[in-house]
């Protein structure tokens, strides 16, 4: 990634003597630091470019761990549990969702996030048969600020005693360095990788490390032990996409051993629909927001379905020859979708949960996780079971 | 605010200052004020602020055009004390604006946050207005959003007529002249609203860039120019006809999946009792079919198409499509 270029600190007035705090403001001693009263107004004014350069230190009120927000229930989501660790990325994917939120202007850091185990704690207790996956890179890149935060660093040495529990670390960065150090007893920590091919990174993924640049960096942390995930997410239609996306398929298999690969995702590009008019704003000449686009069940813009279909079943086709047995999955697709592209489709959310503990099961025994029952799943509390959501 | 210590009194017409700072009035024709004032003279005073340069307009600028006009020795006036500074005055003048509508349009807007910048009016002063006025903070975008004070007359009396406000324009906001004056002479044509307006836009933009062309090349097409010219349609019909035109050009692949669908529906010649409903979007992979049934001969007609293998081999293939 380039070089991160903090113009401004703000501290929320009560957290300057954390000593979190006054460790993220040894390692840039000498950027200007201002106090944030309660009433400042101050992270409202900051344009989407000049928030990137500045880095907000604060606590979060709410709580840190939540079920990933699929937001309809025409689409599979996989019951991922997200880490809102930090929010904000110095990268600037023309894409990227962050956009769309005011609050995500700033790079935030919250130093409370101890909280978060607290949280973890509770829900592996609340489900002690089921096999987690969690990950951070939601509302921030894992790794972007390492240097700076060590954040992620902070986490891992928890998330290695989790048995049941796969914690995965999401970048666009090669950022890998920053934990040589905690190469040890990883086998439930998973680094992944969200790639795309050269001429997209270049075209849409600004400030973000090449393509092989983070390939790379997935090599790296292959040899250290770390297991492995890949996301082709967002799959983004472009000239000649066939060939590219076939040529990093390639050049991921030529590098990664399958076996060290846990998950591999593919979704197409989606956005909310006042997300349009934001990127038009910025990319004004950008073909991102120009292409064959509907507006889906979750009022998300996305490709129409022939569209992804034809791309789908491209990518999947590339990666099967390379690996049977690893588990790819599609990030809020219709059954449809599933059935068309891999000839079998989740019955529901927690029938994906299911199959991805399966996997995990069938592939790691070395890792003793306990054996999952689809009965067990199936009736597991789900954002995306329907009848749950009746309920509550 | 209450002013105290103002006087009326009919001013000289050459005392009054040049400048349009506070004119946040459209730039339209102001003959319909001729024949009212011709008539029946200046009923309402201006209001005018004192400075260095002579008396500033602060309400009735309208009034004073047709004065002039009119060719006017002198206009009553309400002449604030000089006690009232800048501040005073925008805040009067927004007032006055505000009585009218709930918010100004952006038009107004810009016009305000420019008179500030041209009186060099403090940091806090401009925040504070920026925040009333629910501007964006980034003041970057806010030069951006100036342009609009430079719009073709046309394009200002279209953005004042229909009230618009930033999100309708924002798209609009890096294209240059030529295209402004072509879409709002396009919008003015066909009396077409913001909100419908931002949409043909976006289209016609998407289709050029998609295309290689330029904007001119597709709000001008033989295509268009042809629904736009012709007598046999009315405005409604035009516009349904052109927005079309621009769906087809703008998505020819969801247009060309569709176009197959609905000939191989059909092809299916289906009874008139039968309707066969499916998503336009190709989200659904489901064709709905629903039939009318008002009679006993109706139901057993009904019953014949399915027994139909032709038709069934068909309806398979357009389920497959979907």
């Amino acid at each position: 990634m380039k070089t991160i270029n903090i113009k401004k600190i703000l501290i929320d007035q009560d957290l300057e003597d954390h000593e979190y705090t006054r460790e993220i403001l040894r390692k840039l001693p000498s950027v200007p630091v201002q106090l944030l009263s309660d009433d400042s107004d101050q992270l409202n004014d900051l344009s989407i470019k000049d928030g990137k350069s500045v880095l907000h230190i604060s606590s979060y009120k709410g709580q840190f761990c939540k079920a990933c927000p699929g937001t309809s229930i025409q689409y599979i989501c996989c019951n991922y549990q997200i880490i809102n660790e930090m929010s904000g990325c110095p990268m600037d994917c023309a894409y990227c969702i962050l956009q769309s939120y005011r609050n995500t202007r700033t790079l935030t850091v919250y130093v409370n996030y101890d909280k978060i185990f607290t949280e973890i704690d509770a829900l592996i207790q609340s489900f002690p048969k089921r096999i987690i996956r969690i990950g951070t890179g939601e509302l921030a890149d894992s790794m972007a600020l390492e240097g700076i935060t060590g954040l992620t660093g902070r986490l891992l040495p928890y998330f290695r005693s989790k048995k049941n529990v796969f914690f995965e670390i999401k970048t666009k960065t090669n950022h890998i360095n920053f934990l040589i150090k905690f190469a040890q007893r990883v086998e439930n920590i998973v680094f992944s990788f969200s790639i795309n091919p050269v001429q997209v990174v270049r075209k849409y993924e600004f400030r973000a490390d090449s393509f092989t640049a983070r390939l790379r960096a997935a090599q790296k942390a292959q040899e250290l032990g770390f297991k492995l995930a890949f996301h082709f997410d967002p799959v983004i239609h472009h000239p000649d996409w066939k060939e590219n996306y076939s040529e990093i398929i390639a050049q991921l298999f030529g590098r990664i051993e399958s076996q060290n690969i846990v998950w591999i995702s593919i979704g197409g590009l989606r956005f909310p629909t006042e997300l349009r008019d934001t990127i038009r704003e910025r990319f004004p000449k950008t073909n991102l927001i120009r292409d064959e686009q509907i507006i889906g069940h979750d009022q998300k813009i996305r490709y129409f379905k022939p569209l992804r279909l034809e791309m789908f079943k491209h990518v999947y086709s590339q990666i099967r020859p390379h690996s049977t047995d690893v588990f790819v999955y599609f990030c809020m697709e219709s059954k449809d979708v599933w059935q068309r592209t891999m000839g079998f489709s989740p019955q529901s959310s927690n029938h994906l949960d299911y199959l991805f503990a399966e996997s995990l099961y069938r592939r790691f025994p070395e890792m003793n996780l306990p054996k999952p029952e689809l009965e067990y799943y199936l009736t597991l509390p789900s954002k995306h079971n329907h009848e749950f959501q009746q309920s509550i | 605010m209450v002013i105290k210590n103002y006087e009326l009194k009919n001013v000289n017409i050459t005392h009054f200052s040049p400048s349009r700072g506070f004119d946040f009035n459209a730039p339209g024709p102001i003959e319909k004020f001729k024949s009212s004032i011709t008539e029946r003279g200046i009923i309402y005073p201006l209001i005018a602020l004192p400075n260095e340069d002579g008396l500033v307009i602060i309400d009735g600028f309208k009034r004073y055009r047709v004065a002039l006009d009119l060719g006017f020795a002198s206009i009553p006036t309400m002449i604030l004390p000089g006690s009232v500074d800048l501040v005073e005055a925008i805040k009067l003048r927004y007032d006055n604006l505000i009585y009218l509508k709930d918010d100004l349009n952006i038009l107004q807007k810009m016009a305000l946050y420019q008179l500030l910048l041209i009186n060099k009016a403090g940091d806090s002063m401009i925040d504070w207005w920026v925040r009333k006025l629910n501007l964006p903070g980034d003041r970057n975008l806010l030069s951006k959003i100036m342009r609009i004070l430079a719009w073709p007359k046309h394009a200002q009396i279209y953005l004042h007529h229909y009230h618009v406000s930033l999100q309708n324009i924002r798209a609009l906001l890096d294209q240059n002249n030529s295209t402004i004056t072509e879409l709002f002479h396009f919008a003015d044509t066909l009396s077409i609203r913001p909100v419908e307006l931002n949409g043909i836009y976006n289209y016609c933009n998407d289709i050029a860039l998609n295309t290689n062309k330029n904007f001119s090349d597709i709000i001008r097409h033989p295509d268009i120019m042809a629904i736009l010219e012709d007598r046999n349609k009315n405005r409604n019909q035009k516009l349904v006809a052109i927005k079309k035109l621009l769906y087809q050009w703008r998505f020819p692949l969801i247009s060309h999946y569709q176009e197959t669908l609905d000939q191989k529906l059909s092809d299916l010649a289906f009874p008139s009792n039968f309707k066969l409903i499916y998503d336009k979007q190709f989200e659904n992979s489901e064709l709905v079919l629903q039939i009318s049934i008002k009679n006993e001969e109706s139901l057993l007609n009904a019953m014949k198409v399915f027994s139909d293998d032709k038709k069934m081999t068909l309806l398979k293939s357009i389920i497959d499509l979907l």
